[in-house]
């Protein structure tokens, strides 16, 4: 399997959009369920596919308050300061 | 293990995460048709700029995460009670009510559609007549789909 996926990898950098139509509903979910195994993005001019790789994580201190004010909730951290 | 390790976000992220799902009638795994729902309207959810980052590949089926997929079936393994509370920031809950609004009425269809072309517009910022080209290959859209995901997208935050 893990070679097969590999396959797919390379196949999907090296070629195009294409590759990625010729693989069936059943293949596909497949490959979703063990990695992420494509994206594209534009490099220049050229559009390419790749396995992504550190992307960067959108911060939003709201939604940071936001859980750590239900993780205190959850853990009883309200409840033993009263 | 504790339930840190087991989740690809800290585990008050995913509680966090599947609570969004919950209130917008999303987060069923059962049928592949409920996991595809649940994904297109987490990726607008994190659109509307409410809910943790999780990072969404473009497939046939349009964006989807496979790391979102496997968090909520750890959750729902775990048998863990969701909880529907609302966003303590009114900010949040004001954005909620808007991606709420936003989702209202479309079809699962509708929203591969949009969330596919918000995808290669924005994120992979190709020109309108490269990403028309991309999904009418990819989807098969249809003029009338490309024009009503286009009116949509331009709405989105």
């Amino acid at each position: 399997m893990k070679s097969f996926l590999l396959q797919i990898v390379l196949k999907s950098y090296h070629n195009s959009m294409e590759n990625l139509k010729q693989i069936d509903e059943k293949e596909l979910k497949k490959i979703i369920e063990h990695r992420d195994f494509a994206d594209f993005v534009k490099t220049k001019n050229k559009v390419i596919l790749y396995s992504p790789k550190n992307t960067k994580e959108q911060k939003n201190p709201l939604l940071d308050i936001e859980i750590a004010l239900r993780k205190c909730e959850r853990t009883g951290f309200f409840k033993n300061r009263k | 293990m504790s339930n840190e390790q087991e989740f690809k976000k800290s585990y008050d992220a995913v509680l966090f995460a599947a609570s969004i799902l919950k209130r917008l009638d999303g987060g069923n795994l059962l049928t592949f048709e409920q996991r595809l729902k649940s994904q297109k309207i987490y990726y607008f959810a994190q659109v509307f700029g409410i809910a943790p980052t999780y990072n969404f590949n473009l497939y046939l089926r349009g964006p989807y995460s496979p790391d979102l997929t496997y968090d909520l079936f750890k959750l729902k393994a775990k048998k863990i009670d969701v909880k529907s509370d609302e966003f303590v920031a009114e900010e949040l809950e004001r954005k909620f009510k808007s991606l709420k609004e936003f989702i209202k009425g479309k079809t699962i269809r509708q929203l591969e559609i949009i969330a596919t072309w918000h995808w290669l517009i924005k994120r992979a910022q190709f020109s309108f007549v490269e990403a028309k080209k991309k999904i009418i290959e990819m989807k098969d859209a249809k003029e009338d789909e490309i024009i009503f995901a286009s009116n949509c997208v331009k709405k989105l935050p």
